[in-house]
């Protein structure tokens, strides 16, 4: 018995009578049907991944069904080399790391769906105002 | 992904769960005794894994609508509760 307990997990008394029990005074572990209910409950939560568990969103099903493409965009980083091929980003752009990966990202995005091009670029735009301003 | 990384594909990873084997997911579980009522109600199928998991799965299924592969993490759990004094043996 893998269970790790000292005691017998099941005491059997050989030869048996037909009939006769084998299990009587045997140890087992007494549980209500809500308490095993409480088990039941937390093994599913315990079997449930953390990020379904958290955002229970469910994963697009249909062809219509549009993902969340900001979320999925913004851990995207594009190696250096590629990142300075995005256009429309003058070369004060480049030098800032994070504001190249910002723009590659929204480089890529503009590829996804390339009716958001002119959004992106007002986006890049104000971005540079800003930069210029501070 | 590394060459000596191996992807769980073949069902829960019991190991994980403090399990040592299928085998001890029934084994735990066919111990249990509901408001009274054990849960391997036919005596004769403690003494057979096969017909004691067979009781255990049915058991689950019908109560909790619980799948098969869900069993070990409730046996994990009552495990877990065993070995930390949470629920006792009972004879």
């Amino acid at each position: 018995m893998a269970v790790e307990s000292q005691q017998p997990v099941r005491s059997v008394s050989a030869p048996q009578r037909p009939g006769t029990s084998v299990i009587s005074g045997s140890p087992h572990i007494d549980l209500t049907t809500d308490g095993l209910g409480g088990y039941v409950e937390r093994a599913a939560q315990l079997r449930t991944p953390e990020h379904e568990r958290f955002t229970h969103s469910p994963l697009p099903t249909q062809a219509g069904d549009i993902p969340n493409i900001a979320v999925d965009i913004q851990p995207l980083v594009l190696p250096q080399h590629q990142a300075a091929n995005v256009t429309n980003i003058s070369p004060a752009d480049k030098v800032s790391a994070p504001l190249t990966q910002m723009a590659s990202s929204l480089e890529v995005l503009a590829g996804l769906a390339p009716e958001l091009r002119p959004l992106i670029s007002q986006v890049i735009q104000e971005n540079r105002a800003l930069r210029a301003r501070s | 992904m590394a060459p000596n990384q191996k992807t769980q594909t073949e069902g829960t990873n019991l190991k994980t769960l403090g399990l040592n084997s299928p085998q001890e997911v029934f084994d735990l579980l066919g111990l249990l005794k509901i408001d009274g009522e054990p849960i391997v109600k036919n005596e004769q199928d403690v003494l057979d894994p096969k017909l004691k998991a067979k009781a255990v799965i049915d058991y689950f299924s019908e109560k909790f609508n619980v799948k098969m592969d869900e069993l070990p993490y409730i046996a994990s759990l009552i495990k877990h509760d065993l070995k930390h004094g949470k629920l006792t043996w009972r004879r």
